[in-house]
């Protein structure tokens, strides 16, 4: 009995024993309510960090993060716009051969509808996954709460401040160049807060835009201080030229008119237009441009890229970080990582499979070396030999049989090395890529550091010359030579004087074709000059043979055509807003055409 | 002849020896009845086989009585043998049914809980154990979507989905009382599996509770001498079913019709394949420049290999208790590996093994250590763009892409004789290298169950604690193939005549070596509960209840790995009945989260159930075929914590210091650190609530060999944790979770059961179940629409939406004003779809509910066999109904998104042509068309029922001396089954697997043989 209850005891104490080291093994022994609460980590909250100068700018550079980048990068919402295709492709320069790109499936097959904007990525510009709004938010954030912000002079911070509001501008005229008039989000909206943000007309949306613009000029450098550590972010000469930019689109005729560009509700409300024509408008883009050119006389800091050596110094003007020409950089990487790479697929796109084929047309609107278009009677121009003596700006722009290429000639004939089969995607139009992709190889485009130049002084002298030769009815001396300006540097002539204003107005715009080609210009100057003939007229490649005795074959062909090429309606010139977001009822009105 | 009746009289009056078999009513001898003549004490009692012998003289009558079991007098005439079944008085009175932390008596049940034992699950020879469920327990439906070795665990919903998505509608898993995967357990391990259904069985989980709960113990232990049982068999898979991909002739056939129908000015000379490539493709001239290579069956091979073996040993003494299990699984993989110097086939080595102790260390305190753990081992080829997208770039190549590999080299047609980018099959993994990963997972139980008659009678404590492991390593051996591309000689030696056939090769690429790399996985968690639980009968009273506390924690969660999750709970339950004839439970959880905040962070979960046996009662008497009859209903409330992987939901405001970076500078490599904010937080957030019904009836007639079991049930989810979708866009902020969303479920389950013997030792069996579940969105924060059809409310979770495919556009619709805008030109073959809201335009307004979600809405299962003599045959039939598979990506679009991938052999055969235009059964062949083609349609929508034979076994017990010399007590040979045949109208596909972009590796269907001995 008693031999019994030992055992009893030895084995109750056991349990205690065993019991005891399981309990004791689990860190901290806590119950009910204790047990469940957070364990102490780092909370990082807003307070702390616009309690700190380096997190608060953390929190900015996140904004700078989500400025746009004109080529598709990766598959992430934001890099593959319109499904890995390129906006240029939308306009009369090239043609994109992406059989599953958004251009093929949305726009040339003209399947694009509003719906389309509900849910696909592939649209050119897609109103909630561009991250503008995150961009947008993340600047009100940091405006907001700049004044916690403990260290760090009172200047600096006003130019983080300034750095956000343009952020802000930015976002707001990519929108406006894609939309027109946008409700405006004034501040960092709370989960609990009503949301009625009623869509503006496009006046106040350009007056939004331009007033945060002037707010922000005065508190930013004029340059980046320590450019090899800090360049790409905004400057005042940055804020100008942007400012340049929005007001020379409003002034266009697509907003700027006797009538809208097409009727509709929006229409009705002034949201894609002014309500009427407004000279006054082009005078503001004109005087825009003027200060900030001359603001860079009398400052110094910029200039266009020019050292006597045309073709290098336009590839280093689009290409080359820190020129001295970009105004607005926006980028996503250091350097770009190799051809094959999904995270940067521009190369793959373009070059295998033809996201961006130049169009017959545009290779026609390169003159000859010294500016002379090959048209014009004595140009020199050989129908046998058309692509040599041309603009330098081709070569750099177009990869065309015969140049200068990876230490040998570019084979663009059907069975060459650039174009092995008529069907090779990347050069399927007959010309390939040259631009952004550079040789193609190592020793330039692979591995090179990479941006993007959102913005080039090169853009605000040729619309000061649009703008001035619309305020004057005809171009001025100060226009001409701000055209020339951009001529001399690839090694043109002068532009022929004695243009009209339609002349010259289409010798600009040309211009601004060949010095910006790839570079999201030229949607938008097709579009806000309304230039239907150009979305309408049939698109051309050249065919190239060789003939095997030094001589080619060339055999114009048309492009696969495009729906609104028979089907034209001005609706095109605006995208339509997704009508889920209209439907939650903020205020948005689709527009025209699109409703 | 008065000689000859005298003798007879004679004989009747002499006692003889009487003998028989006593069974019960499923056919299992009985051993242990007593067998008396009545008015005597003389008697016996039947052996271990059920058999008895006893003297008798005619007229004599026998009592036999066993307890539990009717007793039953029968007269004896004359016969010689006498068998009997025996019946059941009280219904199975002993036999226990698991519940929530503990087990109830199987009559006492007033829930709404299902259970499968070991033996059933023994018979299927697949690998994930939760695959043997599919047909034999209602309320539960199983998705298989994989075959994959090592990754094949279904996709399990008990009653359906009643939260707003699928994923957050996984029914808890319990194993041995603690929350555990059961689905790689080795089945011989398995005691029993208990589906727990509604609010009364599953309250008790509180705010875990509310998709159900599915409740798995190990074996134990029973008292006498040890028992091994040895068990090895191995068997074939086979995939049910490949996609059927078009050669290269019909490939190239289709692609120039399709380019001549998108443009019918192209000349011969203009089409990607050439008159020459067309020819040798037809002929098969010029295997390596054309070749034509069928990639699933170059890849795969026809057959793999698994085998299974288990060992395990059980046995006790009245103080110590055991069972130790050892199993081994081995499944091959589908891929050839050529001649590769290294393995990259897939397989899965699984070692499973435990060891469950039960201690008597006193009279009152006993120990349970439960510890069990498996060993997987997996190989697996490395891949260009991740194991998810494997199949997908496997189904994506085309037949003309290369030869394979010939004379040792991999050889790769080249873009000079067939134009534009072309995968072939060996290129997602072919040449890459392998990984082989092991996984560790430990498990290990302490319980202790005090009695405390001391106190009060009935009292006990019990406590538990729980530590679990798991431990992942991967060894990654990454390597490169060099490829070669053939030309003809003259193509790239200008010099050489321009006629030679000679094939060169360029090499390109480089063959490298082996790389080794690493990775590494943890998780640990513990749980602990302690409690006490109380058992009494007061005369005709039977009281029960319980009261425990749990808390659980688990270290480094997907989210916030740094910070544990925790969970805490008390669980309260107390169970009446009188007389075994009126029943009533409550069950109570409170549970707390800490996905809440301290206001809303705990919960109380009740729930009621009652029940009521009708047969025990006397006016029941007129009814004597009802054996048995029970109503039973319940009511309560249980809930859900769950949104996708998201944590503090309450925390105000977040901000990641250190997300990404961006490049400042002009030749500054470094990126600046970047800080974003986070999702913004909702203080007010608590659990979703599942309110839920459940009326039973459970019934036995026809002297116990006819089982029913009804059950209706609904419930209503409130406060389902979601996001508001009407946010505007433009205001960009991470949204809150919000507890808004509403969804109603509602169905039945029915279960028939037969079972009867026909003669000595020939029995069989039926089981014919259904199941139905049907779930309705009654509110969710939708943007307003255009059209009433457009909503998502009112439909099931994951509904699918498309357009109405109305025809085949032809040549005379042309002038048809009818037509609604396609915002693109129609040709001939394209698909027209109906203008579901008149307005003249097909757009996204024009969509409407189509079909049914991936998961079933209704399962059933059909479950039958026999016994005869030595021989047992069953077999396992499930199928489900009302689910649909949306054909996507290769399943849909001709030459693929990109128009350079694969063609499926029913496009090809099925496509509109102006001939075949009335019975085509795919649009045209077009490129251009695509878009409008290829929407989601109902046309793509397709049936997924399906009527599968999931399970058959026939197996042979040897029986003779010898086995008894060698000391066997039981020797089997099986032969058995798995997915052997598929009925269903989706062909193309398996109708379980997923028919998108997640393609996976095919299901299998297993053939195996083996043997089992007990000793």
């Amino acid at each position: 009995m008693r031999k019994h209850s030992n055992i009893r005891t030895r084995g109750a104490l056991v349990l205690i024993v065993i019991f005891g080291i399981l309990l004791h093994s689990c860190e901290e022994l806590q119950f009910g309510n204790d047990f469940l609460e957070k364990e102490p980590s780092v909370d990082v909250t807003a307070d702390t960090i616009f309690t700190s100068l380096e997190l608060s700018e953390r929190y900015l550079w996140g904004g700078y993060s989500t400025l746009p980048y004109g080529l598709n990068t990766n598959w992430s919402a934001k890099g593959n716009k319109l499904g890995m295709d390129i906006l240029e492709s939308m306009s009369d320069l090239c043609q994109s051969y992406l059989a599953w790109g958004g251009i093929n499936e949305l726009y040339y097959t003209g399947q694009y509808s509003a719906a389309v904007e509900n849910s696909s990525p592939k649209t050119k510009y897609h109103f909630l996954q561009e991250q503008s709004w995150e961009g947008i938010r993340i600047g009100w954030n940091f405006i907001e709460n700049a004044a916690r912000i403990p260290d760090g002079s009172q200047s600096y911070i006003d130019q983080l401040k300034a750095e956000a509001k343009m952020i802000i501008a930015l976002h707001y005229t990519d929108m406006f160049r894609h939309y027109g008039g946008l409700p405006w989000v004034d501040h960092a909206y709370a989960p609990t807060e009503e949301t009625n943000m009623p869509r503006m007309t496009a006046r106040a949306t350009v007056d939004s835009i331009v007033a945060l613009i002037d707010e922000a000029i005065p508190d930013l450098l004029w340059e980046v201080d320590d450019p090899s550590n800090w360049d790409g972010r905004f400057t005042a000469a940055g804020a100008m030229g942007l400012k340049a930019r929005v007001l020379l689109f409003a002034a266009s005729p697509l907003f700027n008119d006797d009538a809208p560009y097409l009727d509709g509700t929006a229409a009705a409300q002034n949201m894609t237009w002014y309500g009427g024509y407004d000279a006054t408008l082009w005078n503001d883009a004109m005087e825009a441009s003027k200060d900030l050119l001359d603001m860079v006389e009398s400052m110094g800091g910029y200039g266009l890229v020019n050292t006597g050596n045309p073709r290098q110094d336009f590839q280093d003007a689009y290409y080359r970080r820190g020129n001295g020409e970009i105004l607005i950089s926006t980028r996503v990487r250091y350097q770009s990582p190799g051809w094959w790479n999904a995270e940067y697929y521009f190369y793959q796109s373009a070059g295998n499979y033809g996201t961006a084929c130049p169009t017959k047309e545009y290779i026609d609107m390169f003159g000859m070396a010294d500016g002379t278009p090959i048209d014009a009677p004595g140009s020199g121009w050989d129908a046998a030999d058309p692509w040599a003596n041309r603009d330098v700006r081709l070569y750099e722009t177009a990869l065309v049989n015969g140049d200068v290429y990876q230490g040998r000639t570019a084979e663009l004939w059907i069975g060459g090395r650039e174009r092995q089969n008529a069907n090779f995607k990347g050069t399927a139009s007959g010309f390939g890529l040259r631009k952004f992709l550079l040789e193609r190889n190592n020793a330039s485009a692979i591995g090179s550091v990479v941006h993007w130049p959102y913005l080039r002084l090169a853009e605000i002298y040729l619309s000061y010359a649009e703008a001035a030769n619309e305020v004057n009815g005809g171009p001025t001396a100060e226009a001409y030579a701000a055209v020339d300006r951009v001529r001399s540097r690839a090694g043109l002539n002068d532009l022929e004087a004695g243009l009209s204003q339609e002349e010259f107005r289409e010798a600009v715009l040309q211009e601004r074709a060949l010095e910006f080609g790839y570079e999201e210009v030229r949607w938008f100057d097709i579009i806000r000059w309304k230039r239907e003939d150009l979305f309408t007229q049939n698109l051309h490649g050249v065919n190239t043979t060789d003939n095997g005795d030094g001589t080619f074959t060339y055999e114009v062909f048309e492009l696969p055509p495009r729906y609104w090429q028979g089907n034209w309606s001005p609706k095109w010139y605006l995208s339509a807003f997704p009508p889920d977001e209209i439907n939650k009822n903020y205020g948005l009105v689709q527009n025209p055409g699109w409703e | 002849m008065i000689i000859l009746f005298g003798s007879i009289l004679a004989t009747m009056a002499q006692e003889y020896s009487l003998t028989g078999t006593i069974t019960d009513a499923t056919g299992e001898p009985l051993p242990g009845v007593t067998v008396l003549e009545k008015g005597s004490v003389s008697g016996t009692i039947t052996d271990g086989n059920g058999m008895y012998t006893i003297n008798v003289a005619p007229g004599d009558v026998l009592v036999f009585s066993f307890v539990g079991m009717e007793t039953r007098e029968i007269e004896v005439t004359n016969q010689r043998v006498l068998d009997l079944e025996m019946v059941s008085t009280m219904q199975d009175l002993e036999e226990v049914q698991v519940v929530a932390y503990g087990q109830q008596k199987k009559v006492s049940i007033t829930g709404a809980i299902t259970s499968v034992k070991s033996d059933e699950l023994l018979k299927s020879p697949n690998a994930s154990v939760a695959n043997s469920l599919a047909g034999k327990v209602t309320g539960l439906s199983t998705v298989q979507f994989s075959g994959q070795p090592g990754a094949d665990d279904p996709s399990i919903f008990v009653r359906g989905v009643a939260s707003l998505s699928e994923e957050r509608s996984q029914p808890l898993m319990i194993v041995d009382g603690v929350e555990r995967s059961f689905m790689q357990l080795d089945p011989n391990e398995i005691e029993s599996i208990s589906v727990l259904k509604d609010a009364s069985a599953t309250a008790v989980y509180g705010v875990r509770g509310a998709n159900g709960v599915i409740i798995v113990n190990t074996k134990r232990g029973e008292q006498g001498a040890a028992r091994i049982s040895a068990s090895f068999s191995s068997g074939i898979q086979q995939p049910t079913r490949l996609l059927d991909f078009t050669d290269s002739y019909t490939y190239a056939q289709r692609y120039n019709e399709a380019q001549v129908n998108d443009n019918p000015e192209l000349t011969p000379e203009q089409l990607r394949f050439t008159p020459e490539a067309l020819e040798a493709f037809r002929t098969g001239s010029d295997p390596l420049i054309y070749p034509d290579t069928d990639w699933m069956d170059y890849i795969l091979k026809p057959s793999a290999m698994q085998y299974k073996g288990n060992v395990n040993i059980s046995g006790g003494t009245e103080k110590v208790k055991y069972f130790v299990s050892i199993g081994y699984l081995n499944q091959d993989g589908l891929f050839k590996t050529f001649d590769s110097q290294y393995d990259y086939n897939f397989s899965h080595k699984r070692y499973n093994y435990r060891t469950n102790l039960d201690i008597q260390v006193t009279k009152t305190t006993k120990i349970g250590i439960t510890s069990g753990g498996r060993v997987g081992i997996t190989n697996q080829p490395n891949t260009k763009d991740g194991m998810n997208f494997l199949f997908r770039n496997i189904y994506w190549s085309v037949p003309f892409s290369g030869p394979g590999l010939v004379d040792d080299r991999y050889v790769l047609s080249s873009d000079y004789y067939i134009p534009d980018n072309k995968k072939d099959g060996l290129d997602p993994f072919y040449g890459l290298g392998y990984s082989n990963i092991l996984n560790n997972n430990l498990d290990f139980d302490i319980d202790i169950d005090q009695r405390l008659d001391v106190i009060t009678p009935g009292l006990k404590f019990r406590a538990k604690v729980s530590y679990n492991t798991d431990y992942r390593h991967a060894k990654v051996r990454n390597s490169s193939v060099a490829h070669y591309e053939p030309y003809y000689l003259p193509d790239v030696n200008p010099e050489a005549d321009s006629t030679d056939r000679t094939i060169v090769y360029r090499k390109i690429g480089s063959d490298g070596n082996l790389g080794y790399g690493e990775n590494y996985g943890k998780g640990r968690n513990y749980y602990m509960e302690a409690g006490l639980s109380y058992a009494r009968e007061f005369g005709a009273h039977n009281l029960g209840g319980l009261l425990l506390y749990n808390q659980r924690k688990v270290y480094y969660p997907s989210q916030f790995r740094e910070i544990p999750t925790g969970l805490v709970g008390l669980v309260g339950r107390i169970t009446y009945d009188y007389n075994t004839k009126y029943l009533a439970d409550f069950n109570i959880g409170y549970n707390g989260s800490e996905n809440f905040a301290q206001e809303q962070r705990f919960g109380v979960f009740p729930a009621f159930s009652a029940g009521w046996i009708l047969s025990e009662e006397s006016f029941m008497d007129a009814l004597p075929f009802i054996e048995y009859l029970k109503i039973r209903g319940s009511y309560g409330w249980v809930g859900n914590d769950k949104i996708g992987g998201n944590r503090f939901l309450y925390l105000p405001d977040s901000y990641n210091p250190s997300s990404g970076g961006y490049n400042f500078g002009i030749d500054s490599p470094t990126n600046r650190t970047i800080a974003r904010e986070g999702q913004i937080g909702n203080p007010d957030v608590t659990w979703e609530t599942a309110k839920k019904q459940n009326l039973g009836i459970d019934l036995k007639v026809a002297r116990g060999r006819l089982g029913v079991n009804f059950d209706l049930f609904r419930e209503n989810r409130d406060d389902i944790l979601t996001f508001r979708g009407t946010v505007p866009g433009i205001v960009a902020y991470d949204l809150p979770a919000v507890n808004i969303g509403e969804v109603e479920n509602k169905g039945y389950e029915a279960e028939l059961r037969w079972n009867d013997r026909v003669g000595a030792g020939a029995r069989y069996w039926i089981n014919l179940n259904i199941s139905h579940a049907r779930n309705e969105i009654i509110y969710m924060d939708e943007v307003p629409q255009n059209e009433d059809y457009l909503y998502r409310t009112g439909h099931p979770v994951s509904q699918p939406f498309g357009y109405i495919f109305d025809y085949f556009y032809s040549e005379g619709d042309a002038a048809d004003t009818e037509i609604p805008d396609h915002q693109y030109d129609l040709k001939p073959g394209d698909m027209v779809y109906q203008d579901l809201n008149d307005d003249g335009v097909i757009n996204q307004d024009d969509q409407m509910a189509i079909g049914y979600p991936v998961y079933p809405e209704y399962t059933f299962g059909a479950n039958m066999g026999f016994v005869v003599g030595d021989f047992e045959f069953s077999m396992s039939w499930a199928g489900a109904s009302n689910t649909s598979r949306m054909l996507d990506e290769t399943y849909r679009v001709a030459f693929g998104a990109t128009l350079n991938r694969s063609l499926l052999q029913y496009m090809a055969d099925g496509r509109w042509t102006p001939e075949t235009a009335d019975q085509a059964t795919y649009p045209r062949m077009t490129l251009t068309g695509k878009e409008n083609n290829s929407k989601d349609s109902d046309f793509w929508l397709r049936d997924a029922s399906y009527l599968r034979l999931k399970n058959l076994e026939i197996a042979y017990n040897f029986s003779g001396s010898f086995l008894q010399r060698l000391g066997i007590s039981k020797m089997q040979a099986f032969l058995n089954g798995y997915n052997l045949l598929t009925f269903d109208t989706l062909d193309i596909a398996d109708p379980e697997s997923r028919t998108g972009s997640n393609s996976a590796y095919p299901l299998t269907k297993i053939y195996n043989l083996g043997v089992k001995v007990n000793f």
